[in-house]
């Protein structure tokens, strides 16, 4: 394996090599930053377009841009998403740096043109399953409580499940809630929500920018199967202090952003809810016997921070960092559980040459949660956590217009602490479980070329080859065929166990005219780590595992065939997409496993494959007052793992075959927008006893297959109103005024659907009939907000 | 209403909203999926062993057990076959003179509408109980609570496994959830001393029969599954499954052979 990868290297440098580090006498490169006229902000996947030539690029993720053409005088096009757009003429005939700064549509009194997207860009471009999304556009949308949420923002999307209320995570594409990278500036976010799921991780305030890969995922993201979602985080407003602010009816927030002298800027923010004061405060006001709840805990708060500099005019270094914490307590109920990420990168943006890019960066990510149970006489504490740290380089090579190939190489060291588990009786421990850390080390080297083969042909290519190495000290306990513990193997210090894999992925483009084009995607993932649920959804405290002898790492294949198509001018954009996905060495708990003080956790596990597909369709409205999109799915996700359902293919938890979102947005008056949201899925798939019998006088519940029965289906219907306070000054109506403020009114589950959770099965008072018991969290959900920025 | 009380309204509205639950209507898929339910621990007490076939129900009408009544049932050991006969509501008998003897092993068959069902159990012998007595343990109320003890030696060889229950003399509501179960992992060819298996409450002059059964590892671990769904809902909880049964061709509920002893305690 290793004697291949070197030479499919070797091969690819030959290839390129000889152009990588020559260059003609007749071609220079144009390149440089494009940047936020107001506040310095890099802008990621700007496009420029080379009118002359009908060529062009886009910024890459750090809003670096270069083109290398021949000699001549051209006229540039700039464009950005909400931004005025760019004409720029430049002579070039030595290589150029060309800094651009564009200005923010919003900001200019006068009407100007602004162009949702370079024209047909979603057509011409080899990206599909790839979703770009643009925090002002997500502001737009209601939200419960009226708390922007970039999570649920995401579940919107199609392709993209959601269990409902009160679960955490996202399910991409028949992809467990664990195969999904989620990327704070690079490094990764265990657990993306607050609150058991109601909100997510992210503060709106501190995103710049986010993309989600749902398929044809580029070689240079791995170690999960199904889905990147990349969130980066903004650098700081470089060119003067400013911030913004919000209140809302449970939490609120603040981020604060100014320059760094003349060549830095920084960005802190952080937000609390701050629900269970309140609601404290309104129970002493009732009467004792009247307070259905007498002491509890129920809060969570984030920080974000980052700062930049500019050293020279090649170098720029960032430190950024997250933290996050929910606590949540219940005395009386003896159940109290705290959780949090935390994480930090520190990044070097460096450039080798016009042509040549390179970000280097280090991170560290930290998951932890405790768990207090008090189980009658006996008291539970479970403390667990994982982290990892990581360096890895991403390089950049802007060969010439027809190819940009991208490589690089990341190492990151796991460390898995999967429990210390207590057992207390009256204050004394009866007995206290450790399950032994796994620590383990994830190399992978990538390698890719973007490849315009000709107006009509484009091709995205390359490899992505990882391993796992499974590091001592550390214990390993040997499994006999029935899972049970047949003896245990010490290690020593180094690495005892390793997986290779090779992560072909490939994406072709054809286009049809220049409104129409068909694309094509097959990608391969590798996943080293994982999480394994018991209950029926996902928790704070699934377990994750490493790959180790006894558990091998989960691989994908996914194949995706799409038809792209705009309409009336770009106004309107249409995607249909069909994808295969297969997984392979799929893991569940056993049947009736034991997850609870057991230290032979791998052996509760089976493995097996499971299998998905689906139909995506589209439609999408970017320009003018009306926007939205109308997504629907039709989608299967199958799973056929040892011992478990008799070995018969049975529905994953969340398959929900079908799946209808309707997002609009409209701006009634320059100051006053409305939205609304609508979205129906079938419901989650579940296990429900169909039947009875009796043994020995106990009656026995007969079940469906596994998760042969599905809740009730889902739907809701949320509306929004926004009023802006004026934005220029009444006395100088050219001059922006220096807080911009407006009202957030929201209307969550507007027609007060009672959506299921849970259904529980009751036994009627005096007989021997059962009943089933829908529980459903919201009804409806009014809420305001007033934000502010300056 | 002044806008604070409202505020604290909608956010305790939000807090405390887990509380919609209401009954609603679910087409769950029993109507096509009927299937026979087998109730058949033989023992070698002396008395008449009994099996029991029913049909399984709907999960949400009133329990009421639909006995199968023109099955074949019968059961085989060595080279002899005893023929079960149907008395009435899906319960059928053996010969009334027939016993079971221990250390055989026994096989069910059950033909019903073209189908055979069938399983096997080994019949391992129950060690004898030995200093079986009532112990209190407790006062309420100035009155004592007493509980029955007993011991015996495990039979070496780990795989044993076994079920305990103590009951009043002729009280008809115990069921397999009142008595108490365990396997031989930790105590294998040991003496057990002072074992109890139950937490019920006896008192002075009353009859107390105690009963205990050796049951097998595997019949153990069905009992097992009886009692995790019987006591089930937890944050750890596995996903529901249908308990496991040892009878072919898709039928419910387990066939026990096991040695049993059976003695009476009388509270002095």
């Amino acid at each position: 394996m290793k004697f291949k990868l070197f030479s499919l290297m070797v091969l690819f440098l030959c290839t390129y090599g000889s152009n990588m580090f020559s260059q003609t006498d007749e071609k220079h490169t144009l390149s440089g930053y494009i940047k936020d006229a107001g506040t310095g902000e890099e802008l990621i996947q700007a496009t420029l377009f080379v009118e002359e030539l009908g060529i062009g690029n886009v910024s890459n993720d750090y809003g670096y841009y270069s083109i290398t053409l021949p000699n001549g005088i051209y006229t540039i096009n700039f464009r950005y998403l909400g931004y005025e757009d760019q004409r720029v003429k430049v002579e070039l005939n030595e290589d150029k740096r060309l800094d651009l700064n564009m200005s923010d549509a919003s900001s200019n009194l006068e009407e100007v043109t602004v162009v949702a997207k370079e024209k047909n860009k979603n057509v011409s471009s080899t990206k599909m399953s790839t979703i770009n999304l643009k925090v002002e556009a997500i502001k737009k949308l209601p939200a419960l409580m009226g708390e922007v949420d970039i999570i649920k923002a995401i579940q919107l999307l199609p392709g993209v499940k959601s269990m409902g209320e009160g679960t955490s995570g996202f399910y991409v594409r028949g992809g467990n809630a664990d195969q999904n990278l989620v990327l704070l500036d690079e490094a990764p976010i265990y657990n993306s929500s607050h609150m058991l799921g109601f909100f997510s991780s992210f503060n709106p305030d501190a995103v710049k920018d986010m993309n989600l890969y749902k398929g044809a995922i580029a070689p240079r993201y791995g170690g999960r199967l199904s889905s990147v979602l990349d969130i980066r985080m903004k650098e700081g407003n470089s060119k003067k202090f400013s911030g913004a602010a919000g209140i809302g009816l449970i939490m609120s927030r603040l981020a604060l952003e100014a320059p760094l002298g003349e060549n830095g800027s920084f960005i802190i923010a952080g937000r609390r809810s701050y629900l269970d004061l309140v609601a404290k405060a309104y129970l002493k006001t009732m009467p004792p016997e009247k307070r259905f709840i007498d002491d509890f805990t129920f809060y969570f708060y984030d920080l974000n921070a980052k700062a930049n500099y500019q050293i020279g005019e090649n170098d720029r270094i960032f430190f950024s960092g997250y933290f996050g914490r929910d606590v949540m307590a219940e005395p009386e109920q003896g159940f109290d559980v705290d959780y949090g990420n935390k994480t930090t990168t520190l990044r070097w943006n460096h450039i080798f040459s016009p042509k040549l890019f390179s970000n280097v960066s280090a991170y560290y990510s930290n998951y932890d949660y405790a768990l207090g149970l008090d189980a009658d006489l006996q008291y539970i504490d479970w403390k667990a956590s994982l982290s990892e740290w990581s360096g890895k380089a991403d390089f950049n090579y802007y060969l010439n217009p027809k190819h940009t190939v991208r490589f690089g190489a990341q190492v990151i060291h796991h460390d898995l602490e999967p429990g210390e588990v207590v057992l207390s009786e009256n204050d004394s421990v009866i007995s206290t479980l450790n399950i032994d850390n796994a620590k383990s080390l994830e190399n992978a080297i990538y390698l890719s070329d973007e490849w315009e083969v000709n107006n009509k042909l484009k091709i995205d290519f390359g490899v992505r080859a990882s391993s796992i190495h499974n590091l001592g000290p550390g214990k390993h306990l040997n499994l006999q065929d029935d899972y049970s513990i047949q003896d245990t193997t010490t290690y020593e210090k180094g690495f005892y166990n390793s997986f290779y894999n090779l992560e072909p992925r490939i994406g072709i483009k054809y286009s049809l005219d220049n409104k129409q084009s068909i694309k094509a995607s097959y990608n391969r993932t590798a996943q080293y780590i994982q999480q394994a649920s018991n209950g029926n959804s996902s928790t704070p405290v699934d377990i994750w595992f490493s790959s180790s002898p006894n558990v091998k790492p989960q691989l994908a294949d996914q194949f995706t065939l799409g038809y792209f198509r705009n309409f009336n001018d770009n106004q309107l954009e249409f995607s249909a997409e069909i994808y295969y996905k297969n997984f392979v060495n799929s893991i569940d708990f056993k049947e009736r496993a034991q997850i609870l003080l057991n230290e032979n956790l791998e052996g509760e596990l089976r493995v097996g494959e499971a299998r998905g597909y689906g139909l995506e369709l589209m439609l999408q409205k970017n320009v003018g007052k009306l926007t939205g999109f109308v997504g629907y799915t039709y989608s299967k996700i199958e799973k056929k793992i040892d011992q478990i359902n008799e070995n018969n293919w049975y529905n994953a938890k969340y398959d929900k075959p079908h799946d209808l979102t309707l997002t609009l947005s409209y701006e009634i008056k320059k100051r006053l927008s409305a939205s609304a949201n609508f979205v129906y899925s079938s419901g989650s798939a579940v296990t429900f006893p169909t039947g009875k019998y009796s043994f020995q006088g106990t009656v026995i519940p007969v079940y469906s297959e596994r998760n042969g029965e599905r809740l009730p289906d889902y739907h809701r219907l949320d509306c929004s109103v926004t009023w802006k306070n004026r934005t220029h000054k009444k006395d100088k109506p050219e001059k922006l005024k220096r807080f911009q403020s407006e009202w957030v009114l929201s209307l969550y589950n507007v027609y007060n659907r009672k959506n299921a959770f849970a259904i529980n099965f009751r036994q009627e008072e005096g007989g021997n009939a059962t009943y089933a018991e829908k529980s459903a969290i919201f009804s409806i959900v009014p809420s305001f907000t007033y934000n502010v920025k300056f | 209403m002044k806008i604070s009380k409202l505020i604290l309204f909608l956010s305790l509205s939000f807090l405390f909203a887990g509380c919609f639950k209401e009954e609603i209507e679910l087409d769950l898929n029993q109507g096509g999926n009927v299937k026979m339910a087998v109730e058949a621990w033989i023992t070698d007490l002396d008395e008449m062993q009994t099996i029991t076939l029913s049909k399984t129900s709907d999960y949400f009408a009133d329990f009421e057990q639909t006995g199968i009544t023109d099955a074949s049932v019968e059961i085989s050991y060595d080279d002899s076959t005893i023929a079960f006969a149907h008395s009435e509501n899906g319960v059928y008998e053996a010969p009334n003179n027939w016993r079971a003897e221990p250390n055989k092993e026994y096989t069910i068959k059950i033909d019903y509408d073209g189908q055979t069902y069938s399983a096997s159990s080994f019949m391992d012998e129950m060690p004898d109980l030995e200093n079986v007595y009532a112990e209190m343990f407790d006062v309420v109320n100035d009155t004592a609570l007493y509980a029955i003890l007993f011991s015996f030696a495990e039979t070496p060889g780990e795989g044993n496994g076994y079920y305990g229950v103590d009951y009043r003399k002729g009280d008809p509501e115990w069921s397999l959830t009142t008595g108490g179960f365990t396997n031989d992992e930790y105590f294998d060819g040991i003496y057990i001393e002072d074992a109890s298996v139950s937490f019920e409450d006896y008192y002075l002059g009353e009859t107390v029969v105690l009963e205990t059964f050796s049951i097998g590892l595997e019949s153990s671990n069905f009992l097992f599954d009886i009692q995790t769904e019987v006591y089930r809902e937890g944050l750890f909880d596995p996903p529901p499954v249908n308990i496991r049964s040892n009878i072919s061709n898709g039928a419910l509920g387990y066939f026990i052979a096991s040695g049993a002893k059976r003695v009476e305690v009388v509270i002095e």
